[in-house]
Parts: structure tokens; sequence; C-alpha cells
């Protein structure tokens, strides 16, 4: 029988199998032809490229240093950032971070506002729908992130809410009220809860002082006497005392308060609930925001001992 | 180490020193001389437009020969599929199993030869060409099949049985058919 050898031979004897010259030529070329015009193609397209990008990268370059092409990056990054934090829930913005401890801030009088903030002077219409104290929790909540902390700022338009459904202004705490369950409902290691204010003293020597030659606004701790956390909320109003004293000694006072007609600032629900007067009516915003940053670096440190 | 430029930049000579391996894998696969020298151009035109897609593990040589499997393969079906609407089909597919008697009996016919290869399946047909014909390893033939090493061997093996059978079959009907 045969091999396999022999039968590999008979086969590559039955084909002829060298192709014809002509052929060989003739591809040849057409290949040379080919490869020419594919080269010169991507040598083409690598200087297309290279122009485009050179053209593109001076254009931008002219619009951010000759127009406002950098004022319009930054306003598009911080729109973006702003309705990337707003749109994690409607009225609270919050920052998880690795620290299990949540500090709650939330405003009862959302719209309390300042006298040089716009034109007035009486302190029924010291109102105002942004130019509010919730700005100076943002401030506070923003300052406390920056160490590290977790903050939830509940900006909860609590005066139309009211106006809504038709209450009156002393019923806002009822509503604040529900806020203020939630938090607690929807989270468990919520550490203290701010209810922060702006004065009512029109008199602006009483709301602020003077530390290192700057005006700052007095910080108040306003606690119920008409609940059963009246103790443990005090003692953490003395413990803000004692180390707003170590720090920045003169600025703050805590103040207790009784009676039918004052209310109970939710402080019955929690023994962690502080209501805050940051200055007053008078004070300007940025002595606001002021107050708010050193209240923030006093937070973490009363964190500490709690 | 050649880069999908330089393929472009060399094609003169990586044709030269690979034309004659394809028109053989061609001609063999395919046994008809236009259709081998169609695809061989078809085959050097696709190096040059998909020289960016070698990846520089396997030889250029075997490469090359992998295109020119894809390159017949391709053809082979679109033959068949397109030979469905030409004419009838039963008239134009070949009897497989039984080549005329006058020619079976004259051994040194070329034609026999060649329809028995054109018979095998095309794994079987590229298994016998690469090994016999582009005289390549078996490792080399499996990296252009893109197949085991092992799989080369029993191809190979069960190829040259089942030619053997067509070429000579009152010898292997002896021993009956192992092969199915």
């Amino acid at each position: 029988m045969q091999t396999d050898k022999e039968l590999i031979k008979q086969i590559s004897d039955s084909y002829d199998l060298e192709p014809r010259d002509e052929f060989i030529e003739e591809t040849k070329q057409r290949l040379i032809r080919k490869s020419r015009k594919i080269n010169y193609h991507n040598y083409f397209k690598k200087r297309l490229t290279y122009f485009f990008s050179t053209t593109i990268t001076l254009a931008l370059m002219v619009w951010l240093l000759s127009f406002n092409g950098a004022e319009f990056v930054v306003n598009t990054v911080n729109s973006i950032s702003t309705s990337v934090n707003s749109n994690k829930s409607e009225s609270q913005r919050f920052i998880p971070n690795n620290e299990d401890e949540v500090i709650f801030i939330y405003h009862t009088h959302n719209r309390e506002s300042f006298f040089p903030s716009f034109d007035t002077n009486e302190l029924s219409k010291a109102f105002h729908k942004e130019k509010n104290i919730v700005k100076v929790g943002g401030k506070l909540a923003s300052t406390l992130q920056a160490k590290g902390l977790r903050v939830i700022h509940d900006d909860t338009d609590i005066m139309q809410l009211l106006k809504d459904n038709g209450m009156q202004f002393s019923e806002a705490y009822s509503l604040s009220r529900k806020i203020v369950k939630k938090g607690l409902e929807d989270e468990e290691n919520i550490q203290l809860f701010l209810d922060i204010h702006r004065g009512a003293d029109i008199d602006k020597d009483k709301t602020s002082t003077s530390f290192k030659g700057k005006i700052v606004p007095k910080i108040s701790f306003i606690i119920s006497k008409n609940n059963k956390h009246y103790q443990k909320n005090l003692e953490i109003a003395k413990l803000f005392y004692e180390k707003f004293q170590e720090k920045y000694p003169g600025i703050s006072k805590v103040e207790t308060v009784e009676g039918k007609t004052s209310g109970i600032y939710n402080q019955d629900l929690s023994s962690n609930a502080l209501l805050i007067e940051i200055g007053g009516v008078s004070n300007t915003l940025e002595e606001e925001y002021k107050g708010a940053e050193l209240l923030a670096n006093v937070v973490s440190e009363v964190l500490k001992e709690l | 180490m050649i880069d999908s430029n330089e393929i472009n930049n060399n094609i003169e000579q990586i044709y030269e020193d690979n034309f004659q391996d394809v028109y053989r894998f061609l001609i063999c696969f395919l046994g008809n001389r236009n259709e081998a020298e169609d695809l061989a151009q078809e085959v050097f035109i696709r190096i040059l437009k998909y020289s960016s897609r070698y990846n520089y593990k396997s030889k250029l040589s075997t490469w090359i020969l992998s295109i020119a499997k894809h390159v017949a393969i391709d053809h082979v079906r679109r033959k068949k599929f397109t030979s469905l609407f030409k004419h009838n089909f039963f008239s134009e597919i070949p009897d497989q199993k039984n080549i005329p008697d006058q020619l079976i009996f004259d051994m040194e016919s070329k034609k026999v030869i060649q329809a028995a290869i054109s018979s095998l399946k095309s794994q079987h047909r590229a298994v016998v060409i690469l090994r016999g014909i582009n005289e390549l390893s078996i490792r080399e033939t499996a990296e252009v099949l893109n197949c085991s090493v092992s799989k080369v061997k029993v191809d190979y093996h069960r190829a040259l049985k089942i030619l053997r059978r067509k070429l000579y079959p009152s010898k292997e009907e002896v021993f009956g058919d192992a092969n199915g």
C-alpha cells in the first residue's frame, strides 16, 4: 500500500502549483499601488488629525484666556455639582462619609433674614425667601463636611408650608417636628439635632462681639425646661459653652426657657437636640458665616466627648 | 518586528516571500486557476487592509496563510449559496462517494485526485494541503487553522485515510469502513 508521502506526492503532482508569471507581476504592481494609496491615506489622516487638534486646542485657549471661557467653565461645574447634590433628595443634602456619626441641621424659621441683606429695618419684615438663615446653616454644614463629618442639612421651606396650609407662624414647630421625627426614623446615628436660628434682638451690639478685631455674632444655646430631656440637653449645651470658652471666649451663652408660651423646640424628641441662635437680625450674612464657621469648629470638638 | 505600517511599506518583499505558498494553498483548495488567482490577490489586499490586526504572536507567514484559509472557505461557502439559485441544486452537487467508474481505474488521472481532494470537507482539505503541500509543521498548521495540535494530527490522519479509500476503494473495503 501507498505511504503517506507517496500519496502527498501524487496530490501535489496533480495540480499546477506554479502561478503564471503575468499573474505574479500584475498582482505585485497592484499591491504596490494599493500600499502607496493606503500609506498616503494614513499620512493624510495623521496630518488632518494633527491640524484639527491643534486648531481646537488653540481656539479653546483663546476662549478661556481672552473671553469669558474660564468663568463659563467654573459656572457650569458649580451648577452641575449643585444639581447633583439637590438630586440626592428633594430637600436634604446628604454627604456620606465613613464616620457613623451624623449631624442633623434644620431650620424651623427658615426664612429668618438680616436687615443688611435687603432694605428694611422692621423685624416683622426681616424674612426672605432666599437670603435667609438656611444659607448660614449651609455654611455650617459645608464647614463640618470639610472636616469629614456626615451632615444632613434640611432646607424645607417651612414658612411656605405654613402659608399653603393656612397655619400660623407659631405653628412652625409642629412642622419642623415632622422633619426631626423623619430624621430619627431614617438615620440611626444622629449625634446632634441643631435647629439654627438668628436672634430677634435688633440691637447689633447685643448680638455681636469682637473677636481678634473682627465683628462676630454671639451664639446662644436655647434649652427648654419643659421636657424629659431637659437635663441631658442642658449638659450638651454646657459642653458647647465650655468648648467655646476654651477656643473663642465670650462668644457663647446658654439660656434656659420655661413656661407654656415658649415651645419645647422638639427637644423632647432627642436628648441631643439644641436650638442655636447665631447672631441677630442686624448682623450681615458675612458675619453670620463667620459665626457658622466658629460653631462648626466647636461642634467637632464637642462630638469627641459625646 | 514588523508593525502595521511596516507591512504596508514592505508589501513587495512580503508578497514575494509568500505568494507561492498562498497560491499553492488556494489552487489545491479550489482546484481552479482563475479562482485561485483572484483569491490570491484578495488575500494580499486584505493583508494591507488589516495589517493592524497582525498580533506578532504567530509568524507572519502563518498569519498570511490563515487569511488565505478564511478567504478560501468564504469563497466556497458563497459559491455553494449562489449555485443554489443559479442551477438546479441536485444536479450541481457532485456525488461525493461515487466517483465515475471509468475514472477510478485511471489512477494516474489528475482529475480523480483533484475530485477526491475537493470532496473532502473544508477542515480536512485545509489540513492535507497545509501539511502536505505547504509543508507546515503540525504546530504551524494548528495556528493557521486556529485549532489544537492534536486535532491537526487526527484530521490529517483521517483525511488521508478517506482519500485513500476514494482512490483505492477495493483495498480499503476489504478492511471495512472504519470511518463511517
